[in-house]
């Protein structure tokens, strides 16, 4: 992947004179300083905290139908207080099935958005007292747990980590309200006398970040981050009455990284086409045989189905599935696939990625993290939380504000040793074809989401769904769509059946839900061809459409 | 009962502004045409057309801050053009509505949110969709109820709807501009003052300015447009004792603009008045059981009334339940001819009354039906309801009290409403009497109530689902502030309790009234289809004004201290000022 620009991360000593400028800083270090120095007579003084701050400036205006349709402001600056007692072989985040883990949501999470001293430090006090007690209590049932249960394997419950000292420039949020009013008004314009779009909006959200995190290991950060989306939303409903739906989102961390109005209102025209065949289109019959995913449909795929069982802490829980718990070292992938993720990656080509970010909810430096190399199994993904077999965080330690950390994903990459052109993948896809005997193939084109389950309780499989799917036949005939699908299987199974890669990369932008709540990831990956997969049949709906043509289209008695 | 107006026009008031010819007003020509030719073509094969629509459009201006410790946690700006809409099949005798099931919205009533925009083609592809989903739900309600009547015996039932002559009165004027900076700087200035208060442990002040144009089209040919402005400030502060209970209180200003609220000075000098006394209650002695004569003073006064009185004057009937999960008889509490208040009382709702006070007032009511003053109690026994236009067995007609939100059912809510007793006492009598009442039971103090929490406010939740036939709470909400008056004038304050058994029966044993009323305002929450009611925000409800005695004395009530929260004390101190050590 010779397109990959990789940012050189520079860490830049604070300079203590913005930092004393800085008065939610200095008042989270004030606060962290005197929080240890009171609790240290305490019986179970804390052996490790940490305070982070997220400040967030959001601001979401929505175009239809032509219109301006709404816009909202807020800032906001939510927090976190960690608090470890006991010591690092033994704390109180323990895993146990028994016992309750700290209820956050609980607490208060959201800070003054004022630089006021006195009441930031206030508020900084009390989540910190009702965080240490809570811990207190965690460790002592922890330990009276473990006199009656004996521990499967000894794992530490923390691993030390390097001090990280950065102060980023502060993330500001540029946007021209009026500019955008029109902007929105322009792109959704295209819906405005559909008589097929029944919904049709055009949303931006940009938002600017500065997240601050202080520890007691001496790191103190500004992580800035800014991110600008304009996505496109269309419904409709098919004759018989199922709903359909497109997406598109472009992501850029800087409004100039956006698309002209020109190039997003085409698309909104494309969009239009698009539904407007979908609703014309056969339905998917279930079926299984050799399909091409596209980039982002791959991409969204490794997410779901590998990506998430990378994440090292699921290799420690015992509900936990653990499908390559004790492959490290094992083909898990053809030899021509290489997997890693690189949250310092800024971009691909010219496409900013979402999952960038230079240090991790634990004040760990981001890392690349080589997980399959020649479709060998390497590495897992680490936060400070410890993980057979490795040693120390790998910079994947993410949370949303109020959550745990554990392990996540920031941009899973997918490379191909032996890339082909599109023309030579899809003819490799009609060989399957022949060669399975089956009548056509399938080629997904695009992707909305996934999801997967990864625990013991439930089957270890992974679901998907792609909205544009053809039928791609060997006679010659041209490419057929089809809609509703659900695209399922088992993640091992299909691992071992993805036969070629293309030479063309794409990139999937969006927000991962889980344990630490959500976190904004890309993934990246060239088209694969795969020998066998199976689709399912979606639910189909049975609501009648509109009686009514839309208001100033032509009258129908 | 006449059902059947089609004949008569009332024109109420007319065009306060000047429309220029040719400048259509386009939110009300957008709302007019998509209801005409929703009315006209809106069908299903052998399914009845709508008889009845209406659209209700709020365009609107909110401005929203929240403090603590004197700085500001939250602030924001929106204007948003909530829509309602309402679609009827089947005829006033009989249709969808009055009729709810788990898990299916039968109601025919959809909302949405309109483009910023004044462009009619955006905003009637708006309607369209949403018309068209509230049609559909109410065919489909009006054959689930039928179904679910197949159950039922047969019975007489008042007719689901009421025909209404249709009024016109449209003012045009638009939203007033809201007022950001000063609700940020109100919501710092008041959430500052308890700084010097280490013992607070939780203050949080809202602040909140609205204002909207409320467009209001029906089939009937009602069309109403007015124009209104609701500046809420609250403040919710508790304090941990000593012991680790907490103690809490509030203060609340309902004004219409910012303008209208008291004088900085003012807002300032009730805030500090209000942490002199938690703080005083926060230090007093736990409280025992008591059981003797209450004297309800000021906003406990109001509140009583308001907690245990208004639900027995909503009228509306609750909804037929089509499934198991039906929430119960929600208004089997109002009923005329009962009995609610002692002998001389009597109460009046009149949403006309208008004045700084009165932020309850309003012109027509949510289905556009002239405000009306009822007469809801005479001589202590109900005579009226207040009524929207779903009628019930003794009233059939609205009175101009039905009020709901964009998302709601519209039922009887009150306005103004006033709480008068025949004869009152002074102030000075009343509690020597409290006294003599309580030297007969064996004591030699009187409990004083001053403040009952505010239903909208309990626990601080923002969103919290709660019945509607209690309209806060059946049961009062726990007392915040409370002392112990003694023969010889001393008061003592006492900290955390609460009433037992305390129902509306109580308002019957009420047996002095001192002269003089006060105004308080409060947001009732509005109903949703199902039953409940939801208090969606401290500063969010439909405003309502009671003016009550300035006190009363219930002969008999029984409390106890309150179930203990408690924490101990800090481990760190505060960062600013020691607190109290235990």
């Amino acid at each position: 992947m010779r397109t990959i620009l990789v940012l050189g991360l520079t860490l830049v000593l604070a300079s203590p004179a913005l930092a004393d400028q800085d008065t939610l800083l200095a008042a989270m270090e004030t606060e962290l300083k005197r929080s240890v120095e009171g609790l240290a007579s305490q019986d179970e003084p804390p052996y490790f905290m940490a305070y982070e701050v997220v400040e967030n400036h959001s601001i979401e205006m929505h175009g239809e139908d032509g219109a301006f349709g709404s816009h909202s402001e807020a800032r906001l600056r939510q927090f976190d207080v960690d608090v470890r007692v006991g010591d690092p072989s033994l704390d109180n985040t323990h895993p146990s099935a028994e016992i309750e883990g700290a209820d956050r949501r609980r607490g208060e999470y959201f800070l003054p958005i004022d630089d006021d001293d006195e009441a930031l430090r206030a508020a900084l006090w009390k989540e910190t007292e009702r965080r240490y007690r809570n811990a207190v209590s965690r460790l002592i049932q922890i330990r009276a747990d473990r006199v009656v249960r004996q521990d499967e394997e000894e794992l530490a419950d923390f691993w030390p980590a390097e001090p990280a000292v950065w102060i980023g420039e502060r993330a500001e949020l540029q946007l021209d309200r009026a500019e955008w009013e029109q902007r929105l008004r322009d792109i959704s314009a295209t819906f405005r006398d559909s008589t097929q779009v029944y919904d049709g909006s055009v949303r931006l959200s940009a938002e600017a970040e500065n997240r601050y995190h202080i520890n007691t290991d001496g790191t103190r950060l500004l992580v800035p981050r800014t991110h600008y989306r304009v996505s496109i939303n269309i419904g409709t409903l098919a004759p018989e009455g199922t709903q359909l739906s497109l997406y598109h989102a472009w992501d850029a961390a800087q409004p100039q990284g956006l698309p002209s109005t020109e190039v997003m209102a085409a698309k909104a025209g494309q969009m239009a086409e698009l539904l407007d065949a979908l609703t014309q289109a056969p339905a998917a019959e279930p079926w299984s045989g050799p399909a091409i995913l596209s980039g982002r449909a791959s991409a969204v795929f490794f997410h779901e189905i590998f990506g998430h069982r990378m994440e090292g802490h699921r290799l420690r829980e015992a509900e936990e599935g653990q499908t390559f718990g004790d492959q490290v070292g094992q083909q898990v992938l053809p030899p021509f696939l290489t997997v890693f993720d690189d949250p310092t990656l800024e971009r691909v080509g010219d496409q900013d990625l979402n999952g960038f970010y230079p240090y991790d909810n634990e004040g760990v430096a981001a890392q690349r993290v080589d997980l399959v190399e020649e479709g060998v199994l390497k590495r897992f993904l680490a936060s400070r939380i410890p993980v057979p077999g490795q040693e120390r965080s790998n910079g994947h330690g993410r949370r949303q504000v109020a959550h745990d950390v554990i392990s996540r994903q920031g941009n899973l990459v997918v490379e191909s040793s032996e890339p082909v052109t599109m023309e030579q993948l899809r003819e490799l896809l009609l060989e399957e074809v022949e060669a399975q005997g089956v009548p056509y193939g399938l080629l997904f084109d695009d992707i909305t989401g996934g999801f997967t389950y990864t625990g013991r309780s439930m089957a270890n499989a992974f679901n998907v769904s792609p909205v544009v799917v053809y039928r791609i036949y060997p006679d010659g005939r041209p490419d057929e769509l089809v809609r509703g699908v659900d695209l399922i299987g088992t993640p091992l199974a299909t691992f071992s059946k993805v036969v070629a890669a293309s030479d063309r990369v794409d990139v999937f932008n969006g927000y991962c839900g889980a344990e630490s709540g959500w976190v904004p990831v890309s993934a990246v990956s060239p088209d694969l061809l795969v020998r066998q997969i199976e689709v399912q049949r979606k639910e189909t709906g049975d609501e009648r459409p509109p009686l009514l043509p839309p208001p100033g289209a032509e009258v129908t008695p | 009962m006449s059902r059947f107006f089609t004949a008569k026009l009332i024109v109420v008031v007319v065009a306060l502004l000047p429309v220029l010819p040719g400048r259509a007003d386009p939110l009300l020509t957008a709302l007019e045409g998509e209801l005409q030719r929703s009315m006209e073509l809106l069908t299903l094969p052998d399914s009845l057309r709508p008889y009845y629509m209406a659209y209700t459009m709020y365009d609107m201006n909110q401005a929203f801050a929240q403090a603590s410790h004197g700085a500001l946690i939250k602030s924001v700006q929106s204007q948003v053009r909530p829509l309602r809409v309402e679609v009827r099949v089947g005829g006033y005798e009989h249709d969808n509505s009055n009729f709810s099931t788990f898990g299916e919205d039968p109601s025919g009533v959809g909302g949405a949110s309109l483009v910023l925009d004044n462009d009619p083609v955006a905003i009637g592809r708006d309607l369209w969709i949403v018309t068209d989903e509230a049609y559909k739900s109410a065919v489909e309600g009006l054959s689930m109820k039928a179904a679910n009547r197949e159950q039922l015996a047969d019975e007489e039932r008042p007719p689901d709807y009421t025909a209404a002559p249709p009024v016109v009165s449209v003012d045009p004027t638009p939203p007033a501009p809201v007022d950001l900076p000063r609700m940020e700087q109100l919501a710092r200035a008041l959430s500052a003052r308890v700084r010097s208060y280490p013992e607070v442990e939780h203050s949080k002040v809202y602040a909140s300015d609205a204002s909207w144009r409320r467009i209001l089209v029906t089939s009937e040919g009602t069309r109403i447009s007015d124009s209104g402005r609701m500046t809420v400030v609250r403040l919710a502060v508790d304090a941990r004792s000593s012991d680790g209970r907490l103690s809490k209180d509030t203060c609340s200003w309902l004004a219409r603009s910012p303008s209208e609220l008291p004088s900085d000075e003012a807002l300032v000098a009730e805030v500090d008045a209000m942490l002199a006394r938690l703080r005083a209650t926060a230090a007093a002695p736990l409280s025992e059981d008591y059981l003797g004569p209450v004297v309800f003073e000021g906003q406990a006064s109001a509140e009583l009334f308001r907690q245990l009185l208004v639900p027995q004057l909503m009228g509306t009937p609750s909804e037929e339940s089509g499934s198991d999960w039906g929430m119960g008889s929600t208004h089997q509490l109002a009923r005329l001819g009962r009995r609610v208040l002692p002998d001389g009382y009597s109460v009046i709702d009149d949403p006309t009354r208008d004045g700084a006070a009165e932020i309850g007032h309003y012109l027509h009511d949510h289905e556009g039906i002239p405000a009306q003053a009822v007469e809801l109690v005479q001589a202590g026994v109900v005579t009226d309801l207040l009524m929207s236009r779903t009628p019930r067995d003794e009233i059939e007609e609205s009175n101009g009290h039905g009020r709901g939100s964009t998302a709601s059912r519209i039922v009887g809510l009150p306005g103004v409403l006033e709480v008068q007793a025949g004869k009152t006492v002074s102030m000075k009598k009343l509690r020597k009497q409290a006294l003599k009442m309580a030297r007969q039971s064996g004591r030699d103090h009187v409990l004083v109530v001053r403040t009952l929490d505010d239903p909208s406010l309990v626990a601080g939740v923002r969103i919290r689902r709660i019945r509607f036939d209690n309209d806060g709470g059946l049961s009062l909400t726990a007392p915040l502030e409370v002392v112990r008056l003694y023969a010889d004038g001393r008061e003592e304050p006492v900290r955390d309790t609460q009433f037992l058994f305390a129902d509306h029966r109580i308002l019957r044993d009420i047996v002095a009234t001192a002269a003089g009323s006060l105004h308080h305002g409060y947001l009732a929450p509005a109903v949703l289809h199902g039953g409940t009611a939801w208090v969606s925000g401290p500063t969010t409800g439909l405003a309502v004004t009671i003016q009550a005695p300035q006190a009363v004395l219930v002969s008999e009530m029984e409390l106890d201290a309150g179930p203990a929260s408690t924490s101990p004390p800090p481990l760190v101190p505060g960062p600013f000022g020691a607190l109290p050590t235990p």
